[in-house]
């Protein structure tokens, strides 16, 4: 065709741009990407290996298993041990312990579960604590309630 | 290591994770470049395609403002981004399903068609000032001419051709590339501010408002620093763009805010305080009356009554009509990003406010350097093209053949 | 005393133990190697939330932050408490998430019901979030969790806007976008989410859909259970008992 050299070439240089993009495409998608849908099917196993930080209350009992025995037969037992005492991991790295378990005896800490909220279901056991120490008799204090609870058989009279 | 969490206030209950605001003033920004990508480009288009002689002389100098913007749309995206060292992620690995994929392919398509309309358009000029060049400007002219030299009459004609060819598919493509964030947008049903099927058409008539708005600023004032004329019938052409492209724009955006209201549906609870109370300012104050009732009012005089109109008069009110325009889209960029993110999808809370900081990763002045850029990329083109007139082929000129 | 049930714990236990030492991980989704490979065909993950039963400790909303390194001021669960009163009136917190549990705040008017709901991503079957990610980094397991690829993630955070729920956030340090994952890494290795594991008072629960014997499979089969915000379609695999009108 005359005269449409320049037409031809822009078009030329254009198709070579998007031959360039394909193959820079093809090289730059990452490689197990599609094998199970549109992501990258490597991450999934990425995902599972992530390190796991609660063992879980089994996970003590290697250690501490004569202690789990009280707890595993009173009203706490379905308060995991990791609850109140921090992850295993925080606790055992590579077989050795690293640190000591948090172990709080705070008033304020047995209240978050147990201060009489709305909201709390009926049944459960909860108090206002002014009412509850004018009934048993006590003085407010920071550790009061361990005066007379044991965190690990907290019910009173058996 | 994790840094200083600056809390913001919220009134009510928001949920959690709700009063982080994800899309900043630079995403505010983004759909204002593109608006005006389109809306340029749309002008360029009345005249090359549909023939309206009185937009002739802004015809170049449209594609070229088109240009500038378009150069630093992507600018605010990167730096938004968390990782805009994979930003490329987006054109290698597409997910189709989502609005944002394409604007990998929505932007390059319209930017591979703007160089290839902006290269015939100004195909001649390149290859007349290669000829009036020696040393490197002369190579770098014969390069971007594609070292070829013809421009003879059938070969203009074939220009033309492609020119015409080339806006008509660019039309859809620049309406697409802005329109998309419409809809990214408003097909989000997680947000009642942002989710309705208008969203798309809204961004569109308030993007070609902010092009047409944005040409006749700068038209105006290249004309004054350059000490060319300010054609009064090219003014006057725009100043009835810009009053249609206007008054469809307030007309829907007050449209689904009418619809919110009477069909006081659960997201209404959430959406009226946000309008009343959060977004009092810069939606009534500035969004409606500053930046709508108040040009509307002026381009009413200018376009009823252009022919009793002094040119000064006119190019006056057209001026100051743009300028209020151009705060009227950004002021509803911002009321739609940020207004979407003041409230919490509890509906029963919201964030007090956002107030990007000056020296930010995503302030201010981050946002006011990306939009300067537009100008100084504007500014470079019209220093390699001319952008206001077209360079004739002198008598005796060969037209076709080698360099010379 | 040594049964079936204390010799497969044990083995658990052991294997608990074992990553701790950094025992290399369970091979592929559909392979093999470990002492127990998984296939994901086999389990189409399910949470039940009692909402009667939750007190509001936040024990689990700490669980998760420890588990998963959850950065301060962002939530991958949390729990909001509703006080309902006379009139209409509806007073809802969350201080912090319920990390550190909630006090006894005085609201203005006589609560005549008050409830404690957790939260977290609802892992939904139709989910609005990865249908928006643009490049594919978040995504739903065969299994039916809904993750994100951290290494694929470009931080444009289109998937938080996305989500109905506000369970997603933009992770400060990582600049990607972060959510609940159910504890994939704990799962597939036959854990139990860290705030499944957590609840004093089973307020939560995880199941398997496909298990025929799984408990929580049944209590959804059979009794009355609702979803958040059912009417935008998401279909969550999250359940909740007891769910009042007010929860969004």
């Amino acid at each position: 065709m005359e005269h449409s050299k320049h037409v031809a070439r822009m078009a030329l240089l254009v198709v070579f741009v998007l031959v360039v993009f394909h193959i820079v495409r093809t090289l730059f998608t990452p490689p197990s990407f599609g094998k199970y849908g549109h992501y990258r099917a490597d991450n999934v196993t990425e995902q599972m290996s992530k390190q796991v930080i609660h063992g879980g209350s089994i996970s003590c009992e290697p250690c501490h298993g004569e202690k789990q025995k009280d707890w595993a037969a009173q009203a706490h037992k379905s308060v995991q041990c990791e609850v109140c005492h921090g992850p295993i991991a925080w606790h055992i790295s590579d077989g050795t312990k690293v640190a000591d378990m948090p172990r709080s005896r705070s008033a304020a800490f047995c209240l978050r579960c147990h201060e009489r909220l709305d909201g709390r279901p009926v049944g459960f056991p909860q108090i206002i604590p002014d009412e509850h120490l004018r009934k048993v008799g006590g003085e407010m204090g920071p550790e009061v309630c361990l005066s007379c609870h044991d965190p690990h058989a907290p019910a009173l009279g058996g | 290591m994790i840094p200083e969490l600056r809390l913001p206030q919220v009134i009510g209950f928001a949920f959690p994770n709700d009063v982080h605001i994800a899309w900043s003033l630079m995403i505010v920004l983004y759909p204002y470049l593109t608006g005006i990508v389109a809306g340029a480009f749309v002008i360029s288009a009345l005249y090359h395609l549909f023939g309206r002689r009185e937009l002739k002389p802004i015809s170049r100098f449209s594609l070229a403002t088109s240009f500038g913007f378009m150069v630093v749309a992507t600018l605010p995206l990167l730096n938004h981004l968390g990782h805009p060292e994979r930003a490329f992620n987006i054109i290698f690995t597409p997910n189709f399903s989502s609005a944002m994929a394409g604007f990998g392919i929505l932007y390059n398509t319209y930017l591979l068609i703007l160089l290839l309309e902006i290269w015939f358009v100004w195909r001649k000029d390149i290859i007349l000032i290669a000829r009036r060049s020696r040393g490197l400007k002369r190579k770098i002219y014969a390069a971007l001419a594609l070292w070829t030299y013809d421009i003879s009459e059938e070969a203009l004609e074939k220009d033309h051709w492609a020119i015409r060819v080339l806006t008509a598919i660019g039309i859809p493509a620049a309406c697409m590339l802005h329109g998309y964030v419409g809809f990214l947008f408003g097909a989000l049903k997680a947000n009642p501010w942002w989710s309705t099927p208008l969203m798309p058409i809204i961004f569109l008539a308030s993007g070609m408002t902010s092009g047409v708005a944005m040409l006749i600023v700068l038209y105006q004032t290249a004309m004054k620093l350059g000490g060319g004329r300010i054609d009064s019938e090219t003014i006057a052409s725009l100043n009835r763009w810009l009053w249609l492209f206007m008054i469809v724009t307030v007309s829907l955006e007050l449209l689904e805010i009418m619809t919110l209201a009477y069909e006081q549906s659960e997201a209404w609870e959430a959406i009226h305080p946000l309008l009343t109370t959060r977004l009092a300012f810069s939606f009534i104050s500035v969004q409606l009356i500053l930046g709508s009732l108040i040009p509307f009012i002026l381009l009413m005089i200018s376009v009823t009554m252009n022919r009793y109109l002094h040119d000064k008069v006119r190019n006056t009110l057209s001026f100051v009509s743009a300028l209020l325009l151009l705060i009227q889209v950004f002021a509803m960029r911002w009321n739609v990003v940020i207004g979407g993110q003041l409230l919490s999808k509890s509906f029963r809370g919201f964030r007090e406010t956002y107030a990007p900081q000056l020296f930010e990763k995503e302030g201010i002045l981050a946002a006011v350097a990306i939009f300067c850029l537009a100008f100084v990329a504007l500014f470079v083109f019209a220093r390699v093209l001319p952008v206001f007139r077209s360079l004739e082929v002198p008598k005796g000129e060969e037209a076709e053949g080698e360099l010379r | 005393m040594e049964s079936e049930v204390t010799r497969r714990w044990f083995l658990k236990a052991f294997g608990g133990v074992a990553l701790m030492l950094g025992v290399p991980a369970w091979g592929r989704p559909q392979g093999n190697g470990g002492e127990k490979s998984y296939n994901w065909e086999d389990f189409s993950y399910v949470y039940l939330i009692d909402v009667g039963r939750c007190i509001g400790c936040g024990m689990c909303v700490q669980a998760c932050k420890r588990e998963n390194m959850v950065p301060d001021g962002f939530f991958r669960t949390w729990i909001e408490r509703y006080r309902i009163g006379e009139g209409g009136r509806v007073e809802v917190d969350s201080p912090n998430g319920g990390l550190n549990g909630f006090s006894s705040t005085i609201v203005d008017f006589k609560v005549t019901k008050a409830f404690f709901v957790p939260k977290m991503c609802n892992h939904c079957k139709n989910t609005p979030c990865t249908q928006v990610c643009p490049v594919g980094a978040s995504y739903t397991t065969r299994d039916g969790v809904v993750l994100v690829d951290q290494k694929h993630c470009i931080g444009c955070g289109y998937c938080v806007q996305a989500c109905p729920y506000g369970s997603r956030y933009l992770h400060p340090v990582t600049h990607v976008a972060d959510k609940c994952t159910w504890c994939y890494h704990r799962i597939t290795k036959g854990l139990k989410p860290a705030c499944v594991a957590a609840c004093p008072v089973k307020a939560r629960e995880f199941g398997n859909m496909k298990n025929e014997q799984d408990p929580v499979r049944k209590a959804i089969a059979t009794e009355p259970v609702l979803v958040l915000r059912p009417e935008l379609l998401t279909r969550p695999n999250c359940y909740y008992r007891g769910l009042d009108k007010e929860v969004r």
